[in-house]
């Protein structure tokens, strides 16, 4: 974990910061927040309530654009390019409320987000269903792979909607990967699980990192944070308090009056 | 079966087919997508005031006041009907679904229903102001003998030809992976973006599919009516629309079709069969009434309508294909097509 200047992205940075600033009114919800996220690692972002972390998201996800400052990725400038411009590089997020296709089966979640499919568009929609069904087909066995691997092929037909906590936040990450990631936004992945649940989601997560996917976790469970991340960005009233390992922040007093002794 | 009787139950069944082609067209838009185009009857009005102008003769010779006047053949006022509905639907989709918020948008379409009614009830030179257009020519007409009921039934089977069109549209759009796109963007459009939906533009495609069929629906009634006024497309009837499709099934095609036998044959037809009960307007008012019961009931009671939405099972389809080979079918996949 470095500190971003304004220059181009170093080797073996997928996301830069600079001085990125979101403002509601006179509120200023993250304030000159720089840092860069490491490729191939589970960068975590703590800080207390209304310190900023969901807006930062929002920012690098393309949800909300900001005031000011720079978002590179990949070397590109997608400051102010949009959601689903963000999703075709590859930097898909997933939300704090589970937010999957509630009327659609698992399956159809998962294959809702496989890209650039034949089909996929009204022209493609129009023409016979040979021309469309082998890439459909080709999607549904990667769908079906992730279900295997999340132990999930048994909810595959069930309405995403009717499922229980644990497995909506499997499903929002199965879907998430069918997109073809290569950074993952995870906005408290663990909130609201039973401990077996929320251990459950941390082994996946183990690894798909060992696989290559970047992520970077928004996290309040600080055992979770410990277990998971490589690195942490601290953040307080909107700007960036500290950054470092776990066992280093503990020793920060800025961070534990802020953070810890809360 | 006398010969009045005839007419009526062709007329029924003209009826039934524009009310289907309406509603499958509703049901891409509100059903499948979630956008709640209030403004639904203005593009049907659209396409029924293009097929008119383009079937009428010259506006010189006539006593109405019009644009147009190229007395083109069946089918060309159709497809001039959907180019037109497709393109007010983009102008209007331009602006309306401008908000991300779907209250919002439905709030900018009702208002572009009343302010179309208002303008075109206004501006007599382009369809006749508020007396509307009489006398559109019906097609084939001259070649049907047999009188009113053949010429009903004939144009009862001409609807069910461009119903059976429309429908291997719609079936062609409902099957394929862009439905389920679609639906993403209904159920959650702010996760639909995240996963790389640009949910500005299905919106828009669905506005201008539905924009089109909804105007084909109306140039199919107008060329079998004869007439089209601004009295018959209040902003009201889009909610008769609504009613049928949440009645139906919303998302569903066949759905639709139950939903506007109830609700367009079964109970708008129903209330003239009732006898006087007194001297009041309650009669002209009962449609409305029920159509407002029935659509507060079935969100109550039964949301997902009389036919819901069809799961699409799977599993079933990567098990088929994970029998047909030695080991599983997911076995040739690495982990890195993960990433």
């Amino acid at each position: 974990m470095t500190a971003a200047g304004p220059s181009a992205v170093e080797d073996g940075v997928i996301l830069e910061l600079d001085s990125v600033s979101r403002s509601f009114g006179g509120v200023h919800a993250v304030d000159h927040v720089s840092f860069s996220v490491p490729r191939g690692e589970i960068t975590g972002m703590i800080g207390p309530n209304g310190a900023g972390k969901s807006t930062l998201l929002n920012l690098i996800s393309g949800v909300e654009v900001p005031s000011s400052g720079r978002i590179r990725y990949e070397g590109y400038d997608v400051t102010s390019e949009s959601s689903h411009g963000h999703a075709a590089r590859g930097i898909i997020r997933t939300f704090q409320k589970s937010s999957e296709f509630g009327q659609m089966t698992v399956l159809e979640n998962l294959l809702a987000a496989a890209p650039n499919r034949r089909g996929a568009s009204v022209w493609g929609a129009l023409r016979s269903r040979r021309y469309w069904y082998a890439d459909e087909q080709e999607a549904l066995e990667k769908a079906g792979s992730l279900l295997e691997q999340f132990d999930m092929a048994f909810v595959g037909d069930e309405y995403a909607g009717r499922l229980s906590t644990g497995q909506r936040r499997l499903v929002e990450i199965m879907r998430a990967l069918m997109a073809s990631p290569r950074l993952l936004l995870l906005d408290e992945p663990c909130s609201g699980l039973s401990p077996a649940a929320r251990h459950g989601i941390e082994g996946h997560l183990h690894r798909l990192r060992d696989e290559g996917v970047t992520m970077l976790i928004v996290e309040h469970e600080l055992g979770a944070v410990d277990r998971l991340t490589d690195s942490v960005v601290v953040m307080a009233q909107g700007q960036v308090l500290a950054i470092g390992a776990m066992d280093e922040l503990r020793e920060n007093p800025d961070v534990v009056e802020a953070y810890f002794a809360g | 079966m006398s010969t009045a009787l005839q007419f009526y139950v062709s007329t029924l069944l003209v009826y039934f087919g524009v009310n289907i082609i309406a509603g499958w067209a509703l049901n891409l838009q509100y059903g499948l997508t979630g956008v709640m185009n209030f403004a639904f009857i203005v593009f049907q009005a659209a396409g029924a005031y293009a097929a008119a102008v383009v079937t009428l003769g010259s506006p010189h010779n006539s006593y109405q006041s019009y644009i147009g006047g190229w007395s083109l053949p069946w089918p060309l006022p159709l497809l001039v009907a959907a180019v037109v509905g497709g393109l007010l639907a983009w102008l209007v989709g331009l602006f309306a679904l401008r908000p991300s918020r779907r209250d919002f948008q439905a709030i900018v379409l009702l208002s572009v229903s009343i302010i179309a009614t208002v303008v075109v009830s206004s501006e007599t030179s382009w369809f006749n102001g508020s007396a509307g257009l009489a006398a559109i020519p019906q097609p084939f007409a001259s070649r049907v003998s047999g009188g009113l009921s053949a010429y009903g039934w004939f144009y009862a089977g001409l609807t069910a030809l461009v119903c059976l069109a429309t429908y291997l549209v719609v079936h062609r759009l409902t099957r394929a992976p862009w439905s389920r796109r679609l639906r993403a963007v209904r159920d959650n459009p702010l996760s639909a973006a995240a996963v790389g939906i640009d949910v500005d533009r299905e919106r828009m495609t669905v506005f201008i599919v539905g924009g089109a069929l909804a105007a084909v629906s109306g140039a199919v009634v107008v060329q079998f009516v004869g007439s089209w006024a601004p009295a018959g497309w209040d902003y009201g009837e889009t909610f008769f629309f609504f009613t049928a499709i949440v009645v139906g099934g919303l998302g569903n095609n066949l759905g639709v079709c139950l939903g506007s036998a109830i609700v367009w044959t079964g109970l708008i037809e129903g209330v003239r069969f009732l006898p006087q009960l007194s001297q009041s307007n309650l009669a002209d008012a009962l449609p409305g009434i029920a159509v407002g019961v029935l659509i507060v009931g079935f969100l109550w009671l039964r949301p997902p309508g009389l036919i819901p939405e069809r799961r699409r099972d799977l599993r079933s389809r990567l098990e088929t294909r994970a029998g047909s080979k030695p080991g599983s079918a997911l076995d040739h996949l690495s982990q890195g097509d993960l990433v």
